[in-house]
């Protein structure tokens, strides 16, 4: 689903964002992503929104090669990853419903469909009596699933969370996770970058670690003690 | 509720729908902020009103000067000792030359009397021990005449016994038309700087809005939206508000013509051209509203690929 063909970023400022990574994600993978900050996480994630273009290497994405998009494509391309950010990002002048219709808006989706969907997204957050309010009245863990329904009121195949646990306790960072296990159950591949070790501890999910821009871990069935992982691993 | 807009979503088409949505939007975001829409539009009101006054002006010295243009005169003044008989018999002889259209007799009684009448000095004149005025007699040539032929004809009539002396008021219109056309020029470039300054106002107002929406630009972008989808709302609030600058101006400009239009239909008598109504002429209103609407329009489309290249492009 997710291919990285010897992907290396580096910046305008001739700092290297990713080194020569590898990987591949097959459809309906839960996989996170792990790594101190500046690790480059997030620059791995921007490279499959193309919010990024690798320096050198090749993304695939869906059996298709993202340099073979032109840019009048990249909108549509995007219409099928759903995205979650560690700050929900949500517009705050807008109500739930809104801001979960958003996608729908966006993709052209025919108005009288529009509340039929964002109800289902809602339902599947459990946020369903909260259509109306703005996202300042919701606490932390509500304009987090909000923004998860935003990202799968879509359907898209394929889901990124940027820290979707960072601003969360450990109790409603389970809830999310456990969306998140539901959405894989109906098949959806979830890539998620996080670094929060107390999640991913004795959990059976694939985790890739990265440091310094580089793939140092692919383990299956999770890690023990990531802070103690020995970094000499990578060498 | 829920009946009414299915009609209007059964009636219209999606893409018709999508267009409607994002109007009632902008129409929106120009209202959520009314003082800071306001000042815009009336910038953009008073930048439109310039020219346009320009231009109702111009167009009325123009058929001012084009009436004098066609209005040249010349005025011989007789001599004193000439009897009244002697003036008339040159009147004949005047009216049946070539390039003459018509005489006039004008005697130093009727002159006196319409004096008085002009400059209301009545009382001053019935004090005055005899008649000071000459006969006069006012001759209108052929028209169209040039310049030459005009001070040829006047050299003629100078040249007639009894004639004392000749007034023609060429100078005087020659030099109003060359002014009319020299303000012309000018008024074209005012013109062109007053749209670019319209353009800048909106231009300006829409690069505030784009800064205003980035975060959400920036998620569209993220969900897959289109850069028309984007720039839609924007092209919409541009055109908004010249459209509406060009309304409060036209408003204004009504009532600053109804101000003017007495004292002009006062000096239109004395100088004898069209006087302007106190509408405005539709194709002016037209004129006015188009290109408040296409500069908005084309102020909006240009703050955005300006300004959104630069918030992100990959």
């Amino acid at each position: 689903m997710i291919e990285f063909r010897q992907v290396t970023k580096r910046f305008n400022d001739g700092k290297f964002g990713l080194v020569g990574i590898d990987l591949q994600i097959h459809q309906g993978e839960m996989v996170f992503l792990t790594g101190h900050s500046g690790a480059g996480k997030s620059t791995l994630l921007n490279l499959i929104t193309l919010l990024e273009r690798p320096t050198r290497g090749e993304v695939w994405v869906d059996n298709g090669n993202l340099l073979a998009l032109s840019c009048k494509q990249i909108p549509i391309y995007r219409r099928r990853i759903g995205v979650i950010f560690q700050d929900h990002r949500l517009l705050l002048d807008r109500n739930v419903f809104d801001n979960v219709a958003l996608p729908l808006v966006i993709s052209g989706v025919p108005r009288l469909e529009i509340p039929r969907r964002v109800h289902a997204a809602l339902d599947l957050v459990n946020l369903l009596d909260k259509e109306n309010k703005l996202p300042s009245s919701l606490s932390g863990g509500e304009q987090q699933r909000v923004g998860i329904a935003r990202a799968v009121v879509n359907k898209p195949p394929i889901i990124l969370a940027d820290e979707p646990t960072g601003n969360l306790d450990p109790e409603l960072s389970k809830e999310i996770i456990k969306l998140f296990e539901n959405l894989n159950q109906v098949g959806v591949t979830l890539l998620i970058a996080s670094h929060d070790y107390q999640l991913l501890m004795y959990r059976p999910y694939r985790v890739l670690t990265l440091a310094e821009g580089r793939l140092i871990a692919d383990q299956k069935g999770g890690i023990q003690r990531a802070d103690t992982q020995p970094l000499v691993a990578a060498s | 509720m829920s009946r009414k807009s299915s009609f209007w979503h059964t009636t219209l088409s999606p893409y018709l729908l999508e267009h409607v949505r994002v109007a009632l939007n902008s129409v929106g975001d120009v209202l959520k902020n009314p003082v800071a829409s306001l000042l815009t539009i009336l910038t953009i009101a008073v930048v439109l009103l310039q020219p346009t006054l320009l231009h109702i002006g111009l167009k009325t010295a123009q058929s001012a000067s084009n009436n004098l243009a066609n209005n040249y005169n010349l005025a011989l003044f007789l001599e004193p000792e000439l009897p009244e008989s002697a003036a008339l018999d040159l009147r004949l002889t005047l009216q049946r030359r070539t390039g003459i259209k018509n005489v006039d007799y004008i005697s130093p009684k009727q002159g006196l009397k319409e004096f008085a009448e002009r400059t209301g000095l009545s009382a001053v004149i019935e004090k005055l021990p005899n008649n000071p005025l000459p006969a006069t007699l006012v001759i209108t040539p052929n028209t169209p005449i040039s310049q030459p032929q005009l001070l040829d004809l006047r050299k003629q009539m100078l040249a007639i016994e009894g004639v004392d002396s000749v007034r023609l008021d060429i100078e005087w219109a020659e030099r109003f038309a060359k002014m009319v056309l020299i303000a012309n020029r000018i008024g074209l470039i005012v013109n062109i700087l007053l749209a670019l300054a319209v353009l800048f106002v909106i231009g300006n107002t829409i690069r505030l809005a784009i800064e205003n929406k980035k975060s959400e630009i920036e998620i569209s972008r993220l969900m897959g939206a289109t850069d028309p989808f984007i720039r839609r709302p924007f092209l919409y609030m541009g055109f908004l508000y010249g459209f509406l600058g060009a309304t409060f101006s036209w408003v204004a400009l009504s009532l600053i013509v109804a101000w003017l239009v007495p004292p002009l239909r006062y000096l239109s008598k004395i100088y004898n051209f069209q006087p302007p109504t106190g509408l405005i002429p539709m194709e002016i209103v037209f004129l006015l509203l188009a290109t408040g609407t296409a500069v908005g329009f084309v102020g909006a489309w240009a703050a955005f690929s300006s300004h959104l290249s630069a918030i992100d492009r990959v």
